[in-house]
């Protein structure tokens, strides 16, 4: 009956409204990635692969822990999303080309992996404490596997370099090379009263360059500070207080009791038979007689003892705390009295036979040694709600009457302190903190002049700051920097001088003079520093990168030191390096080799970046500055 | 669509319709099954072969990098043979040819270098192949013949080839271009970020033009 209605009505309308109902969900499926905003931006795209801000954050987080700081934030965002994207790159490309990496291959890997490895084995024990999860374990594996992946093809190539014996040869002979060098040196003194500086030059360089002579924009703040230290010190604290805090903290000033035992130990498989345990049970037990009867307790420990690690050292395991052995084990060495020698002690590795030999630690220092610690801990505890409300206050008050300090100042009872003219790149002590900084150039109390909000110099210090006075970036008076302006006129002329005079020097050489004719004609020390390497200390940096960039049939030049003086420098002869010296040969044969290796396998990261899809999504990559 | 007058008449229908097709359904749906299945253990097959390519590889590589005096050659050649699709080939065929030049076999190295440029699929090893034997040409002064290899797309090996020229064209004496092509090489190293310190030292020597 019922299908035949059905089946009647399935032609008419009834059909149809079936079939829309249907496909309702349908047409809207998947539709919400559409309309809903994607929480997980990509930053990058790679071929199919999506770079997501989050995966992005991380890595900046790692590598600036890493820096420590010490790289400016902007560039190390940059060589992070270089990474990143050539990673990815070279991810994609390796397993589109049909490199795998088998799990026999990453098994291999974990079990060598430092992490997991006890007394030079792998331990399955310690792999399960780092990895405890299924996901934490696949999610590990997973990306061992694309670390191997990226290991084969780098060390291919790093590998397979070449190099030939000429290029080493030729490489030898010209970083080992010697030059016979002699130089004198012009001080610029010498040229100093021949140069004048008229005060029309002096003039015009401080009209082209006034810029350089600006002095930063400069504001002087008033501010209020709370510190829950300061509030601590006038806390009072009662000698109950002080017994009670001493015995509900007792741990804090015990030292953690330690125990050294020694144990014979007869293991059990754990899915051994009720059968085999008993058997080992009664050998346990034969054993602890005989120790009852008097046997000795460390040969016994090196007769039976399966436990490798102690029994040739009499069953000795050492000092131990507690939380580090098994808690069977550690529940009977902690109940036995020192010389004393337990029952038979059932664990997940088998039976024990335990003998307890010394107890370290346990005692507490008395009260009157940690008394002051004690008084300071209390205090600061206790003046966590006073320091809580009265930031509150501030905070409330230096909102609500913005114009002013004295009404926070008046009801706190702080004194109003201020500071010393700041520069946006900042002062000393508190005002060197880049929150503080902010604050202070920030619209708000830089541009309208009201109270800042409540800075958070830490989790126990507070500011509030205004600002009292502000000077505007100026141009120094000519008068303030004319003697500068002079002495850097001044020493740029005397060089100017010295060079022309060096050029006319170097014909001379070139024509028949001598560098020691040189010398005495101009009055100059001559140095000869005779066959110098391109590391020799014993020669000024400066002459010695000039003797060593000169081509070989050149023989004087001349070159400017970092003090402006000019020297003479003739390289008389050049002795190319070594290339009969076995070691050296080999040194820089495999020098060269790895530093092509390592050339090679970053140009085919490049190449193979060069054939991806990349689209780097600039719009993630701002806003997620505004983020951080 | 026709319509029928009882349920029974409905029920002969499909009857009579299973009778003169039936063959074919079972046909179909044996093909059907039995081409996900072939598909699937091609798959596997597949998997296990690039498996085991890569394992082979990790070998050679591994007694490449401890410098063992054990030949890879048969390994090498097994991976030719049944495997040159994979890329490991190409890597292990790079390898090979670099134990021959520690050998002082450079013969044998060139084929192995001549085998990644008509063979492989990545760019990148037949650029390096493509350096390395000009370098071992030139070694064994056949600088024109060398020049000659260097004279392709370069794509992002460029400085590499650059230097390489350079070379050769010293070994030639043909000291001005050779300084230009240093001087090119060390304009893209620069950009990219390279440290090409030997390489100006080798540019320093030949003095200014």
């Amino acid at each position: 009956m019922l299908l035949h209605s059905i089946r009647e009505k399935a032609t008419g309308w009834f059909a149809w409204v079936i079939v829309i109902l249907i496909s309702i969900p349908f047409a809207l499926w998947g539709i919400n990635s559409y309309i809903t905003p994607d929480s997980n931006p990509a930053v990058a795209h790679v071929g199919d692969y999506k770079i997501t801000v989050s995966e992005f954050q991380n890595a900046v987080q790692n590598k600036s822990q890493q820096l420590q700081d010490k790289v400016e934030s902007s560039l190390i965002k940059q060589l992070v999303l270089e990474k990143l994207i050539n990673n990815r790159a070279l991810i994609n490309y390796l397993t589109e080309k049909g490199f795998t990496i088998s799990k026999a291959q990453i098994d291999e890997y974990i079990r060598n992996d430092p992490t997991f490895q006890l007394d030079d084995k792998f331990s399955t024990d310690l792999y399960n404490r780092y990895l405890p999860g299924a996901y934490s374990k696949s999610n590990y594996r997973s990306n061992v596997a694309t670390q191997l992946l990226l290991q084969q093809f780098a060390q291919g190539i790093n590998q397979s370099a070449i190099v030939s014996e000429q290029e080493v040869k030729r490489v030898i002979q010209l970083i080992k090379q010697k030059r016979d060098i002699s130089y004198a040196i012009f001080k610029a003194d010498t040229f100093k009263d021949s140069v004048e500086i008229s005060d029309e030059e002096i003039k015009n360089y401080y009209q082209n360059f006034k810029q350089q002579f600006e002095n930063p924009e400069k504001i002087k703040l008033a501010y209020l500070e709370i510190s829950r230290g300061d509030i601590a010190k006038d806390v009072e604290v009662t000698e109950e207080q002080i017994e009670k805090y001493y015995h509900d903290n007792l741990a804090k000033y015990t030292q953690p009791e330690r125990r050294k035992a020694s144990h014979i130990l007869f293991t059990v498989a754990t899915d051994a038979d009720e059968a085999t345990k008993a058997r080992v049970k009664k050998e346990a037990q034969e054993v602890l007689d005989k120790i009852k009867n008097g046997a000795d307790f460390a040969e016994m420990a090196k007769q039976y003892s399966k436990d490798p690690g102690s029994a040739d050292k009499g069953g000795d395991l050492g000092f131990f705390g507690t939380g580090e052995m098994v808690p069977a084990f550690e529940k009977a060495a902690f109940a036995l009295k020192p010389g004393e020698v337990s029952e038979l002690v059932e664990s997940s590795f088998g039976f024990h036979i335990i003998k307890l030999s010394e107890v370290q630690g346990g005692e507490s220092k008395p009260l009157e040694e940690v008394k002051d610690q004690i008084v300071a801990d209390l205090q600061f505890e206790k003046a966590e709600n006073s320091y809580f409300e009265k930031a509150e206050t501030m905070q409330t008050l230096a909102f609500e009457q913005p114009d002013s300090l004295e009404p926070v100042a008046a009801e706190l009872n702080l004194k109003i302190k201020e500071s010393d003219l700041i520069s946006q790149q900042g002062g000393e002590g508190i005002f060197a903190n880049p929150k503080l900084l902010n604050a202070a150039f920030s619209e708000s109390v830089f541009e309208e002049g009201n109270n800042s909000d409540l800075i958070e110099l830490d989790d126990d210090h507070v500011v509030v700051i205004r600002m009292v006075e502000r000077i505007p970036a100026n141009i120094k008076p000519l008068e303030e920097v004319k003697e500068l302006i002079k002495t850097h006129l001044q020493q740029q002329q005397v060089s100017a001088k010295a060079q022309e005079k060096a050029a006319e020097i170097i014909k001379q050489l070139n024509s028949d003079k001598t560098m020691e004719d040189i010398a005495q004609a101009n009055s100059l020390k001559l140095e000869t520093a005779g066959y110098v390497d391109r590391q020799a200390a014993n020669v000024p940096r400066a002459i010695l990168n000039k003797a060593f960039t000169i081509p070989r049939d050149v023989k004087y030049t001349s070159t400017k030191m970092i003090n402006g003086d000019v020297a003479i420098v003739a390289v008389d002869a050049v002795k190319d390096g070594d290339t009969d010296n076995k070691v050296l040969f080999e040194d820089i044969k495999k020098a060269l080799l790895q530093n092509k290796g390592n050339l090679e396998t970053a140009l085919s990261t490049l190449q193979i970046r060069s054939e991806s899809e990349i689209k780097v999504n600039a719009k993630a990559l701002t806003e997620e500055e505004l983020e951080l | 669509m026709d319509t029928y007058e009882t349920e029974e008449q409905q029920v002969e229908a499909i009857k009579k319709w299973w009778q003169e097709n039936y063959k074919m359904v079972i046909g179909l749906t044996v093909i059907g099954l039995g081409s996900i299945a072939g598909i699937q253990q091609w798959k596997q097959h597949k998997q296990l072969e690039a498996m085991t390519a890569s394992m082979e590889y990790d070998h050679i590589l591994q007694l490449v990098s401890e410098n063992s005096p054990q030949p890879i050659d048969k390994q090498v050649d097994t991976l030719l043979k049944d495997y040159a699709a994979y890329p490991y080939t190409a890597l292990s065929a790079m390898l090979e040819a670099k134990k021959w030049v520690d050998e002082g076999k450079l013969a044998e190295a060139e084929a192995k270098y001549q085998w990644v440029i008509d063979n492989s699929n990545s760019n990148s090893l037949k650029h390096i192949a493509r350096i390395h034997l000009a370098t071992l040409m030139s070694a064994q002064g056949k600088n024109e013949q060398a020049l000659k290899e260097l004279d392709v797309d370069q794509g992002r090996f460029k400085p590499n080839y650059l230097e390489v020229k350079g070379d050769i064209l010293v070994a030639l004496k043909r000291i001005n271009e050779a300084r230009a092509a240093y001087d090119q090489a060390i304009q893209v190293y620069a950009a990219i970020g390279a440290n090409a310190q030997i390489l100006k030292i080798k540019r320093n020597d030949l003095g200014n033009s």
